[in-house]
């Protein structure tokens, strides 16, 4: 089955009085336990693209449909929970809560679900140690490098063992040494736990650790191996 | 002056915080204003030229103790008296104990010499009211809420009299308290007591209002060795000693002005910090170009001067119309005559704002100038 | 749910401000709260003061005692009524008396009978001796000896025409009776060339007596009186501390509008600087409701702390003395601000509104941030 299709998506962006548009006709499909690299020029719709797969933007016209589901006409907070559910989002700058541990970022999504206190204490023991981070859980993220708040933002993005992960950039604001650490993980994911894979990057190294490398122009997703 | 554009740009540029703070003051003045005209009417009544020529004669003991009637013609002997009325106090009951108004047994002949300011519906009315034993005159408030007419017979009940007086309003009056007040005549009242002759409260004109001191020595030490001694007071001493009835008004009013105060400190202090963060970075780069310490803090100063000022001149002049609009000598049952603010305080809320305008930058902007141009310059934008 | 550490922990990040918003709500409720405590302490004075099985006759249509007089035969009449245990004749004038601040203030002088003590147990000697008939000595309450000139043991009070000698100081368990100076009911009657009673206290034997003895005196059309109970007595002077309810609402009212504006203020900041904090949660799955809650939260806790603060200053209020006018006997009143947990409850609710309030646009608005532009703000 498909982890993401991607029907006509069309996306506009109005500003006062001029309309920017993002995505033009856009048709993407891509199975399950896939590892899919968007790369682009700046302002060519990547992010846009990625926002609108995780459901925190809604397309102007077409349908995303993610794992069987039509997300473009989900309520706001059913979008949230199915987030909560199937989404892990790793964001160029982190995005870590910054009043809070590296255990408790973790811990974040889970306290929306059911599990009992030990139960999230297990998971995030798991995803940290996935990223070889259990020594640091009780450390702020400002007691923390960029590399190794990244790979917190990961734990916090796989803990909830969701099917896609979607990453903007995730090595945009790291060294080389943390990036490939960062990229290692990812590709580690998607090979032994099979997780599906959505990743936005400027970096042709990085593209290197995708299965599969699309390249968006001006709103328009090129086909495979086209470079703009 | 030149900086004012700049000054200008920095207060509305967050235009939401700008006005919350604003508003903030805004509320804080306004009670501070309030508490302070509070104070004034109690304490400094408007006097009147012809309030200030008037005096007080009562029991020394307290004004529930009765003097001789005799009294009344004996004082009007006194040098520099030009007038002098009974002023008793009857606490009676107008149908309901909740009907609280001011009555008094006056001399009708003369209450209207004595107290110009009362102004009569009709000038025939006076002439109305001195004929006839049991007439009254009413404030037009009072009128105006039991809806009386002229010819009503108005009964009140006493409270410390064993008598009700029975009484046929003839007239109306307005002006100086009047309004919420309820006359009759002394002899009436004295007619209805067995004739005791006996009197609380006389009211006294002087001359000119230079005699008062004198009025009042010659008076008391007239009768100081008699079995009834009195206390005369000017007009004005006469209601102070009401209002110290209260207890310490005034310490009441400026501890709670004074925690008023130090809250508009902090709210202002709270904002100041706020927008001065925001702008380390652009601090620097002023500093940068070539301003001194001295000028950034004088516009960081302006700035929050301008906040403070626009609050308190909301809150004052806002509270001084506020009230215009309602009749508080209706609303405090007689006990405040009226409730202005006065254009004193307005300039006493102009003075607080600008003491919060400086003790309110001076921290911040203390913490701000302590950072140097290449800290506050990384730091922008955090 | 967001938990509750997170916003613990954005107010201390933010410690400035949210020190100075918790200053100014703390001083708001402080100030409230402390009013209240005075006027709490004014009617607890009059609520719940005198014996219950205590009536206090009055001349009809006088409502209070300083008003009241009546002939002396009517005492004997009282007396002898079944279900009467046992009647005290008093006699009350109100002197002028300066304050140790110096200016004056009324006092009410209190002739009292041989039966005054008994028919009040809850007031003590608590200094000096018992006055003597006869001797023109006064005893005062420690509230008066506190407040007011000449009036320690040896002091002299003027009443009338002569000194009274002050041989004893008594505690009236702060009820009314503690703004009083008490003397001998012949010589008071004496000195004021009166002959008459001002007020009975009459102590009957039970409840249904009371009723009775009650009921018989209204009837009686000889003597023309009222008889309240002697706590109803009191409790009808409550209104005494309207005024200063008054006061304490106006000011309660006019601070509470304005610590809502600083609240709104800090919280709009909080928002702003947690834009992308905000659209994080959200990516991560936390719905707009949970943003809202949370800010609404942080906001009650900032306001919260404030209010606690607020009461704790206004605790050492408690158990300070002063004094007011009541103007039904037209003299002073002494009595206690108090602080009382309830009170402290009402300081708390008080600045829950406050933070709800305040909060509640700046939450929404956080609420309502749209993810994908605050994700592009740059902080
Ligand atoms: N919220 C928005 N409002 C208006 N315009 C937007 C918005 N988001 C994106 N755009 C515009 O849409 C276009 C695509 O933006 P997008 O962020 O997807 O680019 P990108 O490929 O991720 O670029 P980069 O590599 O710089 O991150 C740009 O022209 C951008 O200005
Ligand atoms: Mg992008």
């Amino acid at each position: 089955m498909a982890a993401v299709e991607i029907r006509n998506v069309k996306k506009v962006f109005k500003r006062e009085a001029t309309e920017i548009v993002a995505l033009n006709n856009t048709n993407l499909d891509l199975e399950s336990g896939g590892f899919l690299c968007l790369m682009g020029p700046s302002g060519s719709g990547k992010s846009t693209l990625l926002n609108l797969i995780a459901g925190i933007d809604r397309p102007t016209s077409g349908e995303v449909i993610v794992d069987g589901k039509n997300i473009s006409n989900m309520s706001e907070s059913q979008l949230a929970t199915w987030r909560n559910h199937t989404i892990g989002f790793v964001f160029q700058s982190f995005n870590l809560i910054p009043v809070l541990t590296a255990f408790e970022n973790v811990e974040l999504p889970l306290l929306l679900t059911k599990l009992s206190r030990s139960e999230r204490r297990a998971h995030v023991e798991i995803a940290l140690s996935l990223v070889g981070l259990t020594e640091r859980s009780s450390h702020y993220p400002r007691q923390l490098s960029g590399g190794q708040e990244q790979r917190v933002a990961i734990a916090r993005a796989i803990v909830t063992d969701p099917a896609l992960i979607l990453a903007d950039e995730p090595t945009g604001d790291l060294d080389a040494q943390s990036a490939d650490e960062i990229l290692a993980i990812l590709e580690k994911l998607n090979r032994d736990s099979q997780k599906t894979i959505v990743m936005v990057t400027h970096d042709p190294r990085a593209a290197h650790h995708a299965k599969v490398t699309r390249h968006l122009d001006k709103g328009i997703l090129l086909p495979e191996g086209v470079t703009a | 002056m030149k900086y004012l554009r700049l000054i200008f740009r920095n207060v509305v540029r967050n235009r939401r915080r700008t006005i919350l703070t604003v508003l903030s003051i805004t509320m804080s003045l306004f009670l501070i204003s309030t508490l302070k005209t509070l104070l004034d009417e109690l304490e400094n009544p408007p006097a009147t030229p012809e309030s200030a020529k008037r005096l007080f004669t009562r029991h020394k003991v307290s004004l529930g103790v009765m003097m001789p009637l005799a009294y009344r013609e004996k004082i009007r002997s006194v040098p520099g008296v030009e007038d002098i009325t009974t002023y008793q106090w009857f606490g009676g009951v107008y149908k309901d104990p909740a009907n609280f108004f001011a009555q008094f047994a006056v001399d009708a002949d003369r209450l209207f010499a004595i107290y110009p300011e009362y102004r009569i519906d009709d000038p025939s009315h006076i002439q109305d009211f001195i004929k006839e034993r049991t007439a009254a005159v009413a404030g037009v408030k009072l009128a105006k809420k039991y809806g009386w007419k002229l010819g009503d017979r108005i009964t009140l009940k006493g409270t410390f009299t064993r008598f009700d007086v029975e009484t046929t309003i003839r007239g109306f009056v307005d002006g100086g308290g009047s309004e919420n007040t309820y006359f009759f005549h002394y002899d009436y009242f004295n007619e209805l007591a067995n004739s005791a002759n006996e009197i609380g409260t006389l009211s006294i004109k002087a001359k000119s209002a230079e005699d008062i001191p004198a009025i009042s020595d010659s008076i008391d030490s007239m009768f100081a060795n008699s079995t009834a001694p009195t206390k005369t007071e000017s007009e004005k001493a006469f209601f102070l000693s009401f209002v110290s009835m209260y207890g310490n008004v005034r310490f009441l009013v400026m501890s709670i002005s004074t925690v008023v105060l130090f809250t508009i400190i902090l709210v202002a202090a709270n904002t100041m910090a706020m927008s001065i963060r925001e702008r380390t970075g652009e601090i620097a780069i002023l500093k940068t170009l070539g301003f001194t310490p001295g000028q950034v803090l004088g516009m960081t100063i302006a700035e929050s001067l301008v906040i403070a000022l626009a609050g308190g001149l909301l809150g004052s002049v806002g509270a001084r119309y506020a009230y215009g609009s309602v009749d508080f000598n209706e609303l405090s049952q007689g006990f405040l005559l009226h409730f202005v603010v006065r254009w004193e305080t307005i300039l006493m809320a102009v003075g607080i704002s600008i003491l919060v305008a400086f003790t309110s930058t001076l921290l911040p902007a203390w913490g701000a100038s302590r950072l140097s141009i290449a800290e506050a310059i990384r730091r922008r934008g955090e | 749910m967001i938990p509750v550490k997170y916003n613990f922990r954005s107010l201390v990040v933010r410690r400035v401000g949210t020190m100075m918003t918790i200053g100014g709500v703390g001083l708001t409720v402080g100030i409230f709260v402390s009013i209240l405590a005075m006027v709490n302490g004014l009617e607890n004075t009059y609520v719940n003061s005198g014996e219950p099985l205590n009536l206090v006759l009055l001349r009809k249509g006088s409502q209070t005692e300083t008003n009241s007089y009546y002939n002396r035969s009517f005492k004997g009449i009282v007396e002898t009524m079944n279900g009467v245990q046992a009647v005290s004749g008093e006699i009350l004038v109100i002197i002028n008396h300066p304050r140790l601040t110096g200016e004056s203030a009324n006092l009410i002088v209190r002739g009292i009978s041989d039966k005054t003590f008994a028919l009040r147990p809850k007031i003590k000697l608590v200094e000096g001796r018992m006055l003597k008939t006869g001797l023109r000595e006064v005893m005062v309450s420690r509230s008066v000896s506190n407040r007011f000139k000449d009036g320690k043991i040896g002091d002299a009070i003027h009443i009338g025409r002569t000194d009274w000698k002050v041989v004893g100081i008594f505690d009236a368990a702060r009820t009314p009776y503690d703004s009083e100076i008490w003397g001998d009911y012949g010589d008071v009657a004496q000195e004021l060339d009166r002959p008459i009673y001002s007020s009975l206290l009459v102590r009957c034997t039970d409840e249904s007596s009371l009723k009775d003895v009650q009921q018989k005196i209204i009837d009686d059309r000889r003597l023309q009186m009222d008889a309240p109970r002697e706590t109803e007595y009191f409790g009808s002077q409550v209104g005494t501390a309207a005024p200063m309810k008054v006061l304490g609402y106006v000011v309660g009212i006019i601070m509470a509008i304005g610590s809502c504006f600083a609240v709104m203020n800090t919280m709009y900041a909080a928002t702003a600087y947690r834009t992308r904090e905000i659209a994080t949660l959200r990516v991560l799955g936390f719905r707009r409701r949970n943003i809202l809650l949370s800010f609404l939260l942080e906001s009650l806790l900032l306001a919260l702390i404030g209010g606690a603060l607020g009461c704790l200053f206004a605790l050492p209020m408690n158990g300070i003395s002063t004094g007011t006018a009541n103007f039904i006997t037209f003299s002073e009143i002494v009595f206690q601000f108090r602080v009382t947990p309830r009170l402290m409850l009402i300081g708390l609710a008080f600045s829950a509104i406050v933070g709800t309030l305040g909060g509640f646009l700046p939450a929404r608005l956080a609420a309502r941030i749209p993810i994908v532009r605050a994700l592009r703000t740059e902080v």
